[in-house]
């Protein structure tokens, strides 16, 4: 008797801990509210600009339910929280950030400073990882430009641009850790409108703090993303020296172009510079290290690049050793001229997206980040080592 | 062998006058006197019971004795006269009553009124089914024979599958009014004594008046009464139970129904095939796999498209996300509602098809379901994705071997969608605490359910999620405590180098 009446108010017991732990578990998590998903107004772009002192936000939202049509709002606000409700007044249904893709931040915007848009962000938890974009008109004209294109175009394309075609990689994680990090400046990939109206990725943007600084090309971003990204895929353009010019001319990078003697005087001329060949990076290796020396810092940077070459000039007959040795060697400098230039260029704007400051923060034992960028980053000297190793030809004749 | 308080009672007041008498009221009971060479032989029994073919040739052609001489002065004469092996001589008026309603006759004779020879002649085999196919537990490789309904033709499948002297038949009665033979069947020197003593307790302590099925009997002796899950494997397949013997599980089973019962069980026994072992290892471990994901998929999809689709629409890939919501476009009701009715139906199919006769039924009542769930799509009652998913959940729910263990599934699907309705993917997780204190708090004959995974066994594991190959499963789970653990021996192969010659 005595163990059945126990055993039952221990199960009791047990019932009442079930019901209590599942009250508190409702309680906790609160009651979201239900957000049905053909209800919403799921929006993948958003492009944030300033007009007037205000912050405008243009949201292209897709009507998936019916007929595809995409629909743009705009709407302006003093701070980015009454730009979400704003948004909500204008529209159907409930606009919603957790499905967003793409952030295109205006150039003028971008210039002002990005930070309040950048914290509400972070702050919601609903939105994944992110990509941001700097356009280089304002945001409002890449986002009705957008308008009859697919709904994930924007996304699509800079996730194609960056795996393959030599854009850095970037998105929210990136962007907050540089931005709240000290030692390393935000970049962001560019988009802009070519003269036919077409969507290109056009180089990177880079930032000082929470401001616009400096814009570079293409082809910059890409020995930036050699020199910075694991993935390492993309093409390089090279104009190839001629050999007579060779000797004495081995420092100068911006080889003027000279014709090749067998080629020389054939009139009909094919279209394109026949020096000119593009490199395909396939996969490899770099590294930065600082070297100090009293007060002298150097930044030494080494790239080892398996690459494969396609269409090299006629001139160049690989299968010979000399050929081939100067093919390399002379790729080797370009790339590495190449890489100089573009550090000066970034020392020069005082801008630091590779983030040396982080290098030297971990080996020195005191750190004041204006301090170094004001007198230790404007001095440092840089020593670009490259190492190509040519893996494929392309098939044979 | 104990029978049930009030029977003893019974019959310990009752005479043989007075059994007779109860026996009389039937209209099947027939007496017949007889004489043999002066002595008068009665016989009593239920005509509806015995073998009358055997009665009159081997019985009562043999009462007609021509030898004068022959004086039947004893049942021990009669007995030598008769060419039958299953007589006994007894006094037990309990033993008598049992056995005349099983279909012996009860000889007496003249001037001996306190013994009686009890002739087993019944016709055991009347009214049973002539074919011993496993039905609905098929198998494409491998034996199809399962069990039938007579247990004495099982016992016999039995004992002519394991062929040794270790296999060990022990027999109980139970039911009140039924009087079912019950076989406890185990292997002796391998089998935990502890856990045949379990056994035995378990069922001598069942009070029910009749035996209708082994399952009844599982439900009677589990140690949870209240939980969905099946805690003994029910199986109609030989070699199913034969292995669960061998392995050291102790199986019943009953007169009058093909399924056994074994235990103690895991609850990865319930997702082993037969073929499994059929096939080569890796072949069977991907089905094996594929089965335990199927049940995973079965139980979970349904409520995350609940989840997902009311609550966190943040997670949806974005290249999914058209598409869903395309399908939903002019679905005018809550996922939860679009699933429900969904799964709703397709439970109701399934269980019509299990009502029509044959296999035909069950691929008409598929066919049906995707008729009807194509029509819902086009009326807009519901998505095409999730008719997919719910199509996909209830397929996989198939894939489950045992019958009991695939219900349990179907309705445990239920609850998480129910509660991915009001909690979204918090009520998914809180519903998988909840499963997962409950499967590991579960005992079958006091051995705990999710063994191999807590507690954790590494050496049972190579027969769990994978069949591994037999050089790594000739041992026996330690967890069952089998008195010799050794299944069987491995030679280890000896490496020859390959000459060229043998390329």
């Amino acid at each position: 008797m005595m163990n059945s009446m126990k055993a039952s108010y221990m199960k009791s017991k047990f019932i009442i801990t079930i019901l209590v732990s599942l009250v508190i578990c409702t309680l906790l998590s609160g009651c979201v509210p239900r957000s049905i998903i053909d209800e919403l107004g799921i929006t993948h772009t958003i492009g944030i600009d300033e007009e007037n002192g205000k912050l405008t936000a243009t949201v292209l939202y897709p009507n998936y339910t019916n007929s595809n049509k995409a629909s743009v709002i705009k709407t302006a606000a003093d701070n980015p929280s009454t730009l979400k409700s704003n948004l909500g007044h204008k529209s159907q249904s409930q606009i919603v950030l957790g499905q967003i893709r793409t952030f295109v931040l205006g150039d003028s915007y971008s210039k002002a400073g990005i930070s309040r848009v950048l914290e509400t962000i972070c702050k919601d938890a609903t939105i994944g990882n992110i990509t941001f974009v700097v356009s280089d008109t304002k945001a409002e004209d890449i986002i009705k430009g957008l308008k009859p294109a697919p709904p994930l175009y924007l996304s699509h394309l800079l996730e194609t641009s960056v795996l393959h075609e030599g854009t850095p990689e970037t998105n929210i994680h990136t962007l907050v850790s540089q931005y709240y990090g000290s030692g390393i400046d935000i970049y962001l990939p560019n988009i802009s409108f070519d003269n036919e109206k077409q969507l290109v990725v056009s180089g990177l943007s880079i930032f000082k703090g929470e401001k616009l600084k400096l814009t570079i090309s293409n082809k910059e971003a890409f020995l930036f993303k050699l020199m910075n990204d694991k993935n390492k895929s993309g093409y390089y353009d090279i104009t190839l020296p001629t050999k007579d010019n060779q000797k004495g001319k081995d420092n100068d990078k911006e080889q003027k172009h000279n014709r090749d003697k067998k080629q020389g005087d054939i009139d009909g001329k094919q279209p394109g510079n026949e020096n000119n060949f593009a490199l395909k990076s396939l996969y490899g290796k770099h590294k930065i290290t600082l070297h100090k020396k009293g007060n002298e810092n150097t930044i030494s940077m080494n790239l080892t690049l398996n690459v494969e070459l396609k269409g090299i000039p006629e001139s160049i007959q690989i299968e010979k050793k000399e050929d081939y040795q100067y093919l390399k060697k002379s790729m080797e400098k370009i790339i590495a001229n190449d890489i100089e230039t573009l550090l000066k260029k970034l020392q020069q704007n005082e801008v630091d997206p590779f983030g040396f400051g982080i290098i030297y923060r971990s080996e020195s034992k005191e750190w004041n980040e204006k301090e170094f960028y004001q007198k230790i980053y404007p001095k440092m000297a840089f020593s670009v080592k490259t190492d190509l190793i040519l893996r494929q030809l392309g098939v044979g004749e | 062998m104990e029978l049930g308080g009030h029977i003893m009672i019974d019959q310990n007041t009752m005479t043989f006058e007075e059994l007779i008498t109860l026996a009389k009221k039937s209209r099947d009971f027939s007496q017949i006197e007889n004489r043999v060479n002066d002595t008068k032989v009665l016989i009593s029994y239920f005509s509806t019971l015995v073998n009358h073919e055997l009665m009159q040739t081997s019985f009562l052609s043999n009462l007609n004795v021509k030898d004068e001489n022959l004086k039947i002065k004893s049942l021990k004469d009669l007995q030598e006269l008769l060419p039958l092996s299953e007589m006994s001589i007894t006094n037990d008026l309990s033993e008598i009553e049992n056995k005349l309603y099983k279909g012996q006759l009860i000889v007496q004779i003249e001037n001996e009124t306190s013994e009686f020879l009890l002739i087993n002649i019944n016709s055991c085999q009347t009214g049973l089914r002539q074919f011993n196919d496993s039905e609905n537990e098929f198998s494409v490789v491998g034996p199809k024979m399962g069990f039938v309904e007579d247990i004495d033709t099982n016992m016999n499948l039995l004992r002519r599958k394991i062929n040794s002297p270790k296999l060990v038949i022990e027999e109980i009665l139970i039911g009140s009014l039924s009087k079912t033979r019950v076989m406890i069947v185990y292997m002796d020197g391998i089998t935990s004594e502890q856990h045949i003593n379990t056994v035995r307790e378990r069922l001598a302590d069942i009070d029910i008046d009749i035996v209708w099925d082994t399952s009844l009997l599982d439900q009677v002796i589990r140690d949870n009464q209240n939980t969905p899950f099946p805690l003994y494997l029910s199986t109609e397949r030989i070699d199913r139970i034969t292995y669960t013997i061998v392995s050291g599980q102790i199986a019943i089973f009953s007169d009058g129904t093909p399924y056994a019962i074994s235990g103690p069980s895991t609850l990865f026994d319930f997702f082993i095939s037969p073929e499994d072992y059929y096939l080569n290892w890796v072949l069977g471990s991907f089905f094996r796999f594929i089965r335990i994901m199927g049940v995973f998929f079965s139980i979970f999809t349904s409520s995350i498209y609940v989840a997902v689709l009311t609550f966190h629409y943040e997670v949806i890939p974005k290249d999914l996300l058209g598409p869903l919501i395309e399908s939903r476009a002019n679905v005018p009701f809550p996922p939860i509602l679009e699933v429900i009715f969904l799964e709703l139906t397709i439970e109701l199919l399934r269980e019509a098809g299990a009502r029509l006769p044959t296999k035909v039924g069950q691929t008409l009542g598929i066919v049906g379901g995707i008729v009807i769930g194509q029509a819902a799509v086009a009326a807009a009652l519901t998505s095409n994705i999730l008719l997919i998913i719910v199509a996909l959940s209830a397929l996989s729910s198939f894939t489950t071997p045992i019958f009991v263990m695939s219900n349990t599934i179907r309705v445990l699907r239920f609850v998480f969608i129910v509660l991915a309705s009001f909690l979204g993917g918090l009520g998914i997780i809180l519903g998988f605490v909840f499963l997962l204190a409950h499967l590991f708090r579960l005992k079958s004959f006091g051995t705990p359910y999710l063994v191999p995974l807590y507690p954790f066994r590494r050496n049972a594991l190579a027969d769990s999620f994978i069949r591994s190959s037999f050089k790594f499963i000739n041992k026996r789970p330690e967890y069952l405590r089998p008195r010799d653990s050794l299944k069987y021996g491995v030679k280890k192969k000896k490496k020859t180098k390959g000459d060229l010659n043998d390329e």
